[in-house]
């Protein structure tokens, strides 16, 4: 968010520009890209109390953390698209 | 291990003595020399040794280790490639000269220098240990500790004075494909040989340690708060020391440091078959304690596997030693004579004596280190917990100095004095925090400090755009 007001700021565009309801949807889509891998690698595992259900074998603190390294990638390749947009 | 040096060696023969290009391999490293430079922090002989020990005699918490990786690297998404844009426009050479430059005081910079270099030797002398272990193992008890270790530090201190940063980036690539090869053999034919399958291993622990795979209490010693702080305070302070500023001034652009953050998740894949080896171990090996538990699989293949097996293993963490340490050391060294002999005292500032002069401080940081290994022996564990505390300190003064206008020198250094106090304090002296990690809280009362005092601070528009961050001009 930070990134992109200042981008905002310095650029040639006038400050309306960023009114515009496409580019506000942009920013929060693009914050909301890197908010919930945060989330799910830091807030999830708090709240993981068995070892059911199991998937190939892991027990969930595992296969959920494991699941988000490979999505994690994508999320941020998700913001790389709206970016050079 | 020999033959990797030896490539290194010839992959670097014609690199001229000019600083810019032994430091940082002439600012040119595409993705895949960064990749692995970068990802050379995840593969560490703490992954070989450290990361299974976790898995061998602790809970759920051993988990964050499979998770700040990537975590880190979101955050390095938003910030390094503005770092390095700020680096490149300003041709930095080391992390001290982006205090020096952001904060506009030289000896910031220095002091910067001073506190990292104690960290760093530190670190080190961590990498020294793990080598150590490793060496003894290998050498079937024919070697002693002490042997081990000077063994070591010959091989880490020739390597880094004769190859520089590409070098270490070439050797860094042969280091990458044997660990990756070995830790994945080892991953799976363990739980293989002894259980039949990763899963039914994975099930075995389960039925014997059910409390280990979901986090105690929230305020218990390594409970939630314990998990939740951690993973922060490692995501943040992953980039945040010489040796990675460094690889990041390396990139060759921008775009090349955001599409390997983009990818470096991925590296971490590779702990799995890490965790599934301290498993087994803990199965076919129980009731080791601390160290013991850390090389347990290690003396489960000793013991049932052939030796050469045993041998690429060591082998692939004796690089995995070796790189990490040489890209510090590195760093660190050219710190020290960037931003104090240089700076302060003005000598060896460019060309061939610049590059002579971080030669010397390179076999200088290493004696330290080795100094400190050779007096430290009995409090290592507490102090290895400070290099991670103690960079991690340096965070806001990086990651504030890019994105807010209003942090200026005095709050920054008042922070640092504040968090790498508080870190080695509760080093020297453990008190309850509720189950917050300690270097949690010294970076939470550091960003205290920051922010309060740089909200009620006066604050003067800079007059040279010399102070301000760097500002994108195309959105």
């Amino acid at each position: 968010m930070l990134q992109r007001a200042n981008q905002q700021r310095s650029s040639s565009r006038p400050r309306g520009a960023y009114r515009d309801g496409g580019m506000v949807v942009a920013a929060l889509a693009r914050t909301g890209l890197i908010v919930v891998p945060i989330l799910a690698f830091v807030l999830v595992p708090l709240w993981i109390t068995s070892t059911e259900p199991r998937i190939l074998g892991m027990p969930p603190i595992m296969w959920w953390i494991l699941l988000w390294v490979v999505l994690t990638p994508l999320f941020l390749l998700g913001v790389e698209r709206l970016r050079s947009r | 291990m020999l033959g990797t040096i030896a490539f290194a060696l010839i992959a670097v023969h014609k690199v001229a003595s000019d600083p810019a290009q032994f430091i940082l391999g002439g600012r040119s490293f595409g993705p895949i020399l960064l990749w692995v430079l970068m990802g050379g922090e995840v593969y560490t002989t703490f992954t070989f040794l450290g990361i299974a020990g976790w898995a061998y005699g602790r809970g759920a918490e051993a988990y964050y280790l499979l998770g700040y990786g990537a975590l880190a690297y979101i955050i390095a998404y938003l910030y390094l490639p503005r770092l390095w844009r700020f680096a490149s426009e300003r041709q930095l050479l080391t992390m001290a000269d982006f205090f020096s430059a952001r904060y506009g005081s030289t000896a910031f910079g220095a002091i910067v220098t001073l506190v990292t270099t104690f960290i760093e030797a530190l670190a080190i002398l961590v990498y020294l240990t793990g080598l150590q272990i490793l060496l003894a193992i290998a050498g079937f008890g024919s070697i002693n500790a002490t042997q081990a270790v000077l063994i070591a530090f010959v091989a880490i201190t020739f390597f880094v004075f004769t190859a520089g940063l590409r070098g270490m980036a070439w050797a860094a690539i042969v280091k990458d494909a044997l660990m990756i090869g070995s830790v994945a053999a080892v991953g799976f034919v363990l739980p293989i040989a002894f259980f039949g399958s990763p899963s039914a291993m994975l099930a075995h622990v389960m039925a014997m340690r059910p409390h280990d795979f979901t986090l105690g209490a929230w305020t218990a010693s390594n409970g939630k708060l314990w998990f939740l702080t951690t993973m922060l305070l490692t995501g943040i302070g992953f980039f945040t020391g010489p040796g990675t500023v460094a690889a990041t001034y390396a990139a060759k652009s921008e775009d090349t440091v955001r599409r390997n953050a983009i990818f470096l998740p991925l590296y971490v894949l590779m702990i799995v078959p890490i965790f599934f080896a301290g498993y087994t171990a803990s199965l076919v090996l129980p009731g080791l304690r601390g160290a013991q538990g850390d090389a347990a699989y290690l003396r489960v293949i000793q013991s049932h596997f052939p030796a050469a097996l045993l041998g690429i293993i060591c082998a692939a963490g004796v690089l995995s030693g070796l790189l990490p340490s040489a890209t510090r050391l590195l760093a660190t060294a050219s710190q020290v004579t960037k931003n104090i002999l240089g700076d302060v005292f003005h000598v060896a500032r460019a060309g061939a004596a610049q590059t002579w002069a971080t030669r010397a401080c390179i076999v200088l940081v290493a004696a330290v280190s080795l100094l400190l290994w050779l007096f430290l022996k009995a409090s290592l564990v507490d102090l290895l917990l400070f290099v991670y505390n103690g960079n991690t300190q340096l965070a806001p003064g990086i990651i504030l100095g890019l994105f807010w206008k209003r942090v200026t020198l005095w709050p920054i250094a008042a922070g640092l004095a504040v968090g790498d106090g508080c870190a080695l304090a509760f080093t020297v002296h453990p008190i309850p925090l509720a189950g917050l990690n300690p270097g949690f809280a010294a970076l939470a009362l550091n960003l205290l400090v920051v922010v309060t005092l740089s909200l009620t601070m006066p604050f003067a528009r800079p007059a040279s755009k010399a102070a301000t961050p760097a500002r994108s001009t195309v959105a």
